[in-house]
């Protein structure tokens, strides 16, 4: 699995079949996905789902709203949807 | 039977009253006095009780009922801060193999709970949860029910981690959207009220008094899979979810959840996430929570009807399934169980309060 931060406009074109979990950054502009594609055009690539998840726990205050971040069984749990949660 | 409320009443039959909880018990008595059982011990319940001051008359004594149960009052919720940790949690741990529920069991849950979480939360919040106590992992006797502000979805989740690796660790998690009125889920939309936006504080969808929802949880026993799952918004069935997700099924014959291995409850906060204890609380004002029942059967679509009682709680002790009630919360003051006998601890900033 991979772990990235896209835009809003990457999200667009990746393979969302490929998609395990997604996250809109508070703000809308960004997407934080968990996906089983190589992702070119991103902000930045985790080299694992911890590094992923310590960095919306130390940037708590673009991911999550309530100080926290995303945890990593959050992410190993997955449930994004095409359509349904874009 | 209480003393009749009128007529010639007699001094032997009230100490059957007050003996026995039976005016016409015709026990023995020598030595009894109107003084001695007016200062005696007396049900406060009773809405006709004497007083203990002189002089003694037996009109006082008119209408007392010695086992008259206490009025039922909901005047009263648990506020859940939204302080992180342990240290202003909601929380008991159940010793007793009480609500060991596994995935084998009919069970169902069912609580009251007014938003206190904005728009902009963007992750869960946990409402009611219960795992191995000392877990190392959430995952370990897992049985939650939390809602995902992120995507609009209630999940519930059971299962069990009893050593790393997937030969190990299994779950089954039913979801429930609200947000799309198109196929398998229209229900879930049409039982919500939300709409297309958001459940929130400012988005409460369809309430009962007071702006709280009544969330029921049932399982049935007849399967181990999300399937056995189904959700209640009041008393709006949303039905079986429409998405299902089990994972793991061969280790689950070989690690079943355990029936008893005591169990970690918690309302309003994670119970355990990795090292992250009691968080995802919520945002924005205290989510409350109201009378929190648990029940050893599914129960069904015209006992949760009973149960939402037009939007108010009841007394859930005289609900048609209370021989089914396993632990009942009120919330009223403080954490004590009505039914069960399991209190809550309700720590630091989180409080029993004003509904």
């Amino acid at each position: 699995m991979n772990y990235y931060i896209i835009t809003k406009e990457t999200f667009e074109l990746v393979d969302k079949s490929q998609v395990h979990f997604m996250r809109k950054s508070l703000d809308k502009t960004k997407r934080l996905i968990a996906t089983t594609e190589d992702v070119v055009e991103r902000d930045r690539k985790f080299n694992n789902i911890d590094t992923c998840s310590n960095y919306t726990f130390t940037n708590s205050s673009d991911w999550v709203g309530d100080g926290t971040g995303v945890e990593v069984e959050e992410l190993e749990e997955g449930g994004y949807i095409p359509v349904i949660d874009d | 039977m209480a003393v009749p409320s009128s007529g010639a009443i007699s001094l032997l039959k009230i100490k059957n009253e007050v003996d026995e909880d039976n005016y016409n018990a015709n026990e023995s008595y020598s030595n009894i006095s109107l003084a001695g059982l007016a200062t005696g011990t007396i049900n406060a319940n009773s809405e006709s009780k004497p007083n203990s001051s002189t002089p003694h008359a037996f009109s006082e004594w008119y209408g007392y009922d010695n086992d008259a149960a206490s009025a039922f009052v909901d005047a009263k919720a648990v506020r859940k801060s939204t302080g992180q940790g342990t240290a202003n949690a909601i929380y008991l741990v159940d010793s007793s193999d009480l609500l060991n529920f596994t995935e084998s069991d009919a069970f169902s849950i069912s609580f009251w709970v007014k938003a206190g979480w904005s728009n902009t939360l963007n992750t869960n919040i946990h409402f009611v949860i219960g795992l191995r106590n000392n877990a190392n992992s959430q995952a370990e006797n897992l049985i939650k029910i939390f809602y995902d502000e992120a995507i609009n979805r209630i999940r519930v989740r059971f299962g069990n981690k009893t050593n790393s690796g997937t030969a190990y660790t299994w779950y089954s998690e039913a979801q429930w959207l609200f947000h799309s009125n198109s196929g398998a889920y229209a229900a879930g939309y049409a039982a919500a009220g939300l709409g297309t936006t958001y459940w929130s504080a400012s988005n409460r969808g369809y309430v009962g008094a007071d702006d709280y929802t009544m969330i029921t949880v049932t399982k049935t026993a007849s399967n181990t899979n999300a399937n056995s799952l189904k959700l209640y918004w009041n008393a709006n069935a949303a039905g079986v979810a429409p998405l299902q997700t089990n994972s793991g099924g061969n280790s689950k014959a070989a690690n079943p959840m355990s029936s008893t291995e005591d169990r970690l409850w918690s309302v309003g906060s994670n119970g355990k996430y990795g090292s992250n204890d009691q968080k995802k609380v919520g945002n924005s004002t205290a989510t409350r929570y109201n009378d929190l029942t648990m029940w050893d059967k599914e129960l069904t679509a015209s006992e949760v009807t009973s149960l939402y009682n037009s939007g108010s709680p009841m007394n859930a002790t005289t609900h048609s399934a209370s021989s089914n009630l396993e632990a009942y919360w009120q919330w009223e003051g403080n954490g004590n169980g009505t039914v069960g006998g399991l209190n809550w601890t309700i720590a630091g900033g989180s409080s029993t309060n004003t509904k």
